[in-house]
C-alpha cells in the first residue's frame, strides 16, 4: 500500500467520524450504520490495496477502529471512557492481528502498539479537554496511522 | 416450563452419556476423522459453546460497565447461562485429546516434573484463558447472589465486571488464534479475532433471547442487538469472500436473511417467531464453525450426532438445575433488578491489588522465561494477562466475601480450598507411574530382580570383570585391552534408555561383547535396571 | 406415582456418575501375545493399496541447499535426506523398508477403506513424500506440550511419552504427513515388532518419520565410545538402504565430506511449494542447477 493510498484511507476514515453519534437512533440502526461504514472500508481496501499482502487482511478493521477513535472526540458525555475503549479496540486489532501474522513470518510493528497503549493511558490525564488538546489527540492518532 | 426443560435436559443426557462413554473408550476414532482431518466435530462444538458463554458476560458485565439500563433485569440469567455454557464447552477439548489422562501436560506449571508447556502454542493460551474465565465467572455470579443480602458487595461486583470485560473478549480472540496462526489457507486471517468475537456475541444473544422467553419475558433491546450483530457479521462474511472466495449461502440465510424478518412488527410480536429466529441464528452459527473447521464432505458416525445430545442435555440440566436451586432459596431473584451502588473501593486497595497482580504475572514470567527463551516475547502476553486477571479477581473476590461472611466460615472454606489445591499440587509434584511405554510392561523382570540378589550375582559373574563390582570399571583389566570406560551416571543411562541398553548387552557394541545366549533378555533388562541402581547409589 | 421425584433425580444422578466412572476406567494391561508375527505379504498388500489411491502432490519449487539451522547456528550436524527424482521410479521399496524398520502398524479394514494408512513414507503422484524435517517447522510451533521438538542436529523429533494427542501438529502440517494412532494396534492385533530398537507407539499419539533416529544414536554412541566427533558417518536410513536405484541419500548438510553434501553440488534442489517457506532438511534432487 502506497503512502498516498494510506493517506486517502485516513481521510476516508475521518469522513464518517464526525456525524457517527450525532442523531439518536435505535441500536439496530446504529449497528447497520457501523456495518455499512465497515463495508465501505472493506471495498476501499479491496479495490485499492494489494490483496496478496497479508497486512491488508485487517486493514479495513484498523480503519474502522481509527474512525471510532476520532468519532469519540465529538462525544459530550463519558468522552475519556469511550476514547480509551476505542483505542483499546484499535490496539486489540493490531496486536492480535500481528500476532497471527507473526506465525506466517510477517514483521511485527511493535512501536504502533506501544504508542496506542500509551495513548490509552494518556487520555486519562485529559479529563476536561479544551479544543487544543482534542486537536492534539487527533494529530497523535493521525500520526500513528500515517507513520506505522 | 423451567421444570420441563430440566427434565428434557436430563433425558437428553442419557444418549449424551452414552456418547461420552463411546468417545472415551474408543478414542478419536469414534467420531469422523481421518489422517488429513485431525480436528472434527468436538472442536466445532467447543467453539460453538464457548461462543454461547460470551453473551452472558457481555450482557451482565460489559453492559454493567457501560451503564445500560436493561442489563439489570436480565443479568442473573445471563450469568447463569455463561457458567453452564463454559462447563459444556470445556468438556469437548478434553474428550478430543488422544490420551485424555494426559490433559495436565497442557497446564503451564513451572517446569516441575520436566513437563514444560510450549508458550508458542495457542492451545496453552486457550487453556489458561478458559480456566480463568470460568473461575472469574463463578466469582461474579456468587458475588451477585451474595450482594442480594449484603449491599456492600456491589462494589466488588463492579470491579469483577471490569476484570471480566477484557477477559471475555480475550477468550474468543484466543480461540480464533487457534485457527489464525495455522498454515491452512482457509483458516488464516488477521481479522479473525474481531470476527470470532462478533460471532460469539451473536450466537450468545440468540441463546439469551430463548432463555428469557422460557421465563415468559422479553427484552426488546436484545432483539435490536441481534439485528445489529447480524449486519456486522454479514459484512465480515463479505470480507471473507473477498479474502478467500468462500461463501456459504446456508450460513448467510439462517444468520442474516431470517434475522431481518424481525423488522416486520407483526412477526416480531409473535413469541413463536422470536424463538424461531433465535434458533435460526444458533443453527447458522453452528454451521459457520462447521464449514470452517470441516470443509470437506465427511461421513458422520453416531458419536458426531451424540455431541448434540451431550451439549444440549448438559446445558439444559446444569442451567435449569441451578435455576431451580436458586429459585428455591429466593423465588423472586430472577425478576428483580440488580442493585447499583456508587460506593467505590478506596484507591489504595484498588492500586494495591492491581500492582500485586502485575507483580504476580511478572514473577511468573521471570521464573519461566529462562526455561524457554525461544518463545517471542509477544507470545507470553496471552498467558500472562489471564494470570494477572485471575490474581486480581481472586483478591477482590476474597476481600469482598471476607467482609460479609462470618470469619469462622470464611477461614474454614478457604482453608479447605487451600488444602485441596495444595494436595492436588503435591500429588502432581510427587508424580505417579512414569512407566509409559507399552513394551516395558511386556517383559517382566520380577523373576530375576527380586531382592536384587540374583542380579547382583549375575553382575558379579558376567560384568564385573570389566565394569567393576560397583560399575566404576575394573581399571587394571581394562587398561590393558580396551579404551577408557564410560562413567556410570544416571544422565548417561537416561540418554540411552533401558531398551537400547538392553540391546547393547545382548548384541554388543564397539568394545562391548555380545551376551546373547549367555544372558536372557529379561536378565539383560534386569542388569540394566541394576545399573540404574548402582548409578543412584553412586550419586 | 411409584417413586418420588427426589428419588428419581437422585438415582438418575447416581446412574450418570456411575456411567461416567465406568467410561473413565483404566484399560487392562497390554500383553506381548497380541503382537502379530511379521508377515511381509500383509504389509505389502497395504502398501499396494495405498499406492493405488495416491494423494495429489503440490508443485515442486527450487530452493537453496540446506545450511545451518536458525535455532542452532553453532551446531555441526544437520541431518537430512535427498530423494533423486531422476532415479526414482516410484517402486515403493522404501515404504516397505520403513515399515519393517519402524514397526509401523497395519490398519484395520475400516481405516483401510478410507485410505488411512500409517506409512511414514507415502507415494504421491509416484513421488515419495515423507516428513521434511523443516528447520522452521510449523508443527513444532503449535505443539502445546513440546512433544514435537527439534533436535540440535536437525531432526524434527517426536517425544511419544509427551504427546497428549491434541493433533494440532497434524492440523498445521502443510502436507499432512503426520499420522495419528486412531486404534490400539497391539490390541487389535495389527502390530508387529520386526525391530526391537524402535518403541511401539500407543493409541492416541502422533507419529512420523524420525530419520531413523535410533540408527543415528547408535552410530553416535559408537563414535563417542572410540572418542571421535560424530558427523553422521557410517549411518544411513532404512529407506536409503533399501532403494534399489540408490535414489535416496542420507547425510549431514553441514559436513563437506558427507556424500549428501557432495552430491548436492551442481544438482537442482527442489521441495514442495507448500513446504518451501519452512527450510526443509529433506529435499528432492532433479536435473542440474
Amino acid at each position: 500500500m502506497t503512502p498516498l493510498i494510506n493517506a486517502l484511507a485516513c481521510l476516508l476514515a475521518l469522513l464518517p467520524a464526525s456525524f457517527l453519534w450525532t442523531s439518536p437512533r435505535s441500536i439496530a440502526r446504529y449497528g447497520i450504520s457501523q456495518a455499512l461504514i465497515l463495508l465501505c472500508f472493506m471495498l476501499f481496501t479491496f479495490f485499492t490495496g494489494d490483496m496478496e499482502d497479508p497486512m491488508m487482511e485487517f486493514y479495513p478493521l484498523k480503519m474502522w477502529a481509527f474512525c471510532l477513535c476520532v468519532s469519540t472526540l465529538t462525544l459530550t458525555k463519558k468522552r475519556t471512557f469511550f476514547m480509551t475503549l476505542a483505542q483499546g479496540l484499535w490496539f486489540w486489532i493490531v496486536f492480535f492481528g500481528s500476532l497471527s501474522l507473526a506465525y506466517r513470518g510477517e514483521p511485527v510493528n511493535n512501536l504502533s502498539m506501544i504508542l496506542l497503549f500509551f495513548g490509552m493511558i494518556g487520555v486519562q490525564f485529559f479529563k476536561q479537554n479544551p479544543k487544543e488538546i482534542s486537536l492534539g489527540i487527533l494529530i497523535y492518532w493521525v500520526g500513528i496511522w500515517m507513520l506505522f | 416450563m423451567v421444570k420441563k426443560l430440566f427434565i428434557v435436559g436430563l433425558i437428553l443426557l442419557i444418549p449424551g452419556i452414552w456418547t461420552l462413554f463411546q468417545a472415551l473408550s474408543i478414542g478419536p476414532a469414534s467420531w469422523a476423522l481421518d489422517q488429513s482431518l485431525f480436528w472434527g466435530t468436538p472442536i466445532v462444538n467447543f467453539v460453538f459453546w464457548i461462543g454461547l458463554a460470551h453473551a452472558g458476560t457481555f450482557l451482565s458485565a460489559i453492559l454493567l460497565i457501560l451503564e445500560v439500563r436493561f442489563q439489570k433485569r436480565i443479568s442473573l440469567v445471563a450469568e447463569l447461562s455463561t457458567i453452564a455454557a463454559i462447563l459444556v464447552a470445556s468438556i469437548f477439548p478434553l474428550i478430543h485429546l488422544g490420551i485424555v489422562s494426559r490433559f495436565y501436560f497442557l497446564i503451564p506449571f513451572f517446569n516441575e516434573r520436566n513437563i514444560f508447556a510450549n508458550f508458542s502454542s495457542p492451545l496453552i493460551w486457550d487453556f489458561v484463558a478458559i480456566f480463568v474465565y470460568l473461575c472469574i465467572s463463578i466469582f461474579y455470579i456468587v458475588t451477585h447472589l451474595l450482594s442480594l443480602k449484603h449491599a456492600s458487595l456491589l462494589k466488588t461486583r463492579k470491579v469483577l465486571a471490569w476484570i471480566l470485560f477484557p477477559l471475555v473478549l480475550w477468550v474468543h480472540t484466543i480461540v480464533s488464534l487457534d485457527f489464525a496462526v495455522t498454515t491452512n489457507n482457509l483458516w488464516q486471517g488477521a481479522y479473525f479475532p474481531i470476527y470470532f468475537i462478533l460471532g460469539a456475541l451473536f450466537s450468545g444473544l440468540a441463546l439469551v433471547v430463548f432463555l428469557l422467553e422460557v421465563q415468559k419475558r422479553r427484552v426488546r433491546k436484545i432483539e435490536e442487538l441481534l439485528i445489529a450483530a447480524s449486519w456486522l457479521l454479514f459484512v465480515f462474511w463479505i470480507w471473507e469472500f473477498f479474502q478467500k472466495g468462500v461463501w456459504h449461502f446456508e450460513v448467510v440465510f439462517f444468520g442474516f436473511v431470517i434475522v431481518q424478518l424481525l423488522w416486520i412488527p407483526v412477526l416480531r410480536k409473535q413469541k413463536a417467531f422470536r424463538l424461531f429466529v433465535s434458533f435460526s441464528v444458533l443453527i447458522s452459527m453452528w454451521l459457520e464453525r462447521y464449514v470452517l473447521i470441516i470443509p470437506l464432505d465427511i461421513e458422520w458416525l453416531p458419536v458426531d450426532y451424540g455431541w448434540f445430545a451431550l451439549g444440549i442435555g448438559l446445558f439444559l440440566s446444569v442451567f435449569f438445575g441451578l435455576y431451580l436451586l436458586i429459585q428455591k432459596h429466593n423465588p423472586l431473584v430472577f425478576y428483580v433488578s440488580a442493585e447499583e451502588s456508587n460506593e467505590k473501593y478506596s484507591r489504595k486497595v484498588l492500586w494495591g491489588i492491581l500492582a500485586g497482580a502485575v507483580v504476580f504475572a511478572l514473577l511468573y514470567f521471570a521464573l519461566n522465561y529462562p526455561l524457554d527463551t525461544s518463545v517471542p516475547l509477544m507470545n507470553w502476553i496471552p498467558v500472562l494477562f489471564p494470570l494477572f486477571s485471575l490474581f486480581a479477581g481472586l483478591s477482590f473476590f476474597a476481600l469482598g466475601v471476607y467482609s460479609v461472611v462470618p470469619k469462622k466460615q470464611f477461614f474454614l472454606v478457604s482453608g479447605l480450598l487451600v488444602l485441596i489445591l495444595g494436595g492436588a499440587f503435591g500429588a502432581f509434584y510427587a508424580g505417579g507411574d512414569t512407566n509409559l511405554g507399552v513394551e516395558s510392561k511386556i517383559i517382566s523382570v520380577e523373576r530375576v530382580s527380586k531382592n536384587n540378589r540374583p542380579v547382583k550375582d549375575l553382575w558379579a559373574s558376567r560384568c564385573a570383570s570389566c565394569h567393576g563390582l560397583k560399575g566404576e570399571g575394573n581399571r587394571k583389566f581394562i587398561y590393558e585391552f580396551y579404551p577408557e570406560i564410560q562413567d556410570l551416571t544416571l544422565e548417561r543411562l537416561n540418554s540411552q534408555g533401558e531398551d537400547s541398553l538392553t540391546q547393547v548387552v545382548l548384541k554388543g557394541r564397539a568394545f562391548m561383547n555380545p551376551f546373547e545366549g549367555r544372558v536372557s533378555e529379561p536378565e539383560a533388562r534386569a542388569l540394566i535396571r541394576y545399573m540404574y541402581q548402582l548409578a543412584e547409589e553412586k550419586e | 406415582m411409584l417413586i418420588s421425584k427426589r428419588t428419581f433425580i437422585k438415582s438418575f444422578g447416581a446412574l450418570l456418575g456411575g456411567l461416567l466412572l465406568f467410561g473413565c476406567r483404566k484399560q487392562g494391561e497390554k500383553s506381548l501375545s497380541r503382537v502379530r508375527p511379521v508377515s511381509i505379504p500383509d504389509i505389502k498388500k497395504q502398501i499396494k493399496e495405498a499406492m493405488k489411491n495416491q494423494k495429489p502432490l503440490d508443485s515442486l519449487v527450487a530452493i537453496p541447499v540446506p545450511s545451518s539451522l536458525k535455532a542452532f547456528p553453532n551446531a555441526t550436524n544437520r541431518f537430512g535426506m535427498a530423494i533423486d527424482l531422476d532415479l526414482c521410479d516410484g517402486c515403493g521399496e522404501c515404504v516397505l523398508a520403513c515399515n519393517l524398520e519402524n514397526n509401523i502398524p497395519l490398519v484395520n479394514e475400516y481405516q483401510a477403506s478410507k485410505n488411512n494408512y500409517m506409512h511414514w513414507i507415502e507415494l504421491r503422484d509416484q513421488i515419495p513424500v515423507t516428513c521434511f524435517h523443516c528447520g522452521d517447522a510449523p508443527c513444532e510451533k503449535v505443539c502445546p506440550t513440546g512433544a514435537a521438538v527439534h533436535s540440535p542436529d536437525g531432526v524434527s523429533a517426536m517425544v511419544y511419552a509427551r504427546c497428549a494427542g491434541t493433533r494440532f501438529c497434524g492440523v498445521n502440517c502443510p502436507i499432512k504427513i503426520r499420522k495419528f494412532n486412531y486404534v490400539d494396534a497391539l490390541d487389535e492385533g495389527l502390530q508387529f515388532i520386526s525391530n526391537p530398537e524402535v518403541p511401539v507407539r500407543e493409541q492416541g499419539v502422533i507419529e512420523k518419520c524420525s530419520l531413523c533416529l535410533h540408527r543415528i544414536q547408535n552410530a553416535r554412541l559408537k563414535a563417542k565410545t572410540i572418542g571421535k566427533e560424530f558427523l553422521g558417518e557410517n549411518v544411513t536410513t532404512a529407506c536409503a538402504e533399501a532403494c534399489p536405484k540408490g535414489a535416496i541419500l542420507f547425510g549431514n548438510w553441514l559436513d563437506p565430506n558427507s556424500l549428501l553434501y557432495k552430491k548436492a553440488r551442481g544438482r537442482g534442489v527442489y521441495t514442495l511449494s507448500s513446504i518451501a517457506p519452512f527450510d526443509p532438511s529433506v529435499v528432492y534432487f532433479k536435473g542440474v542447477r
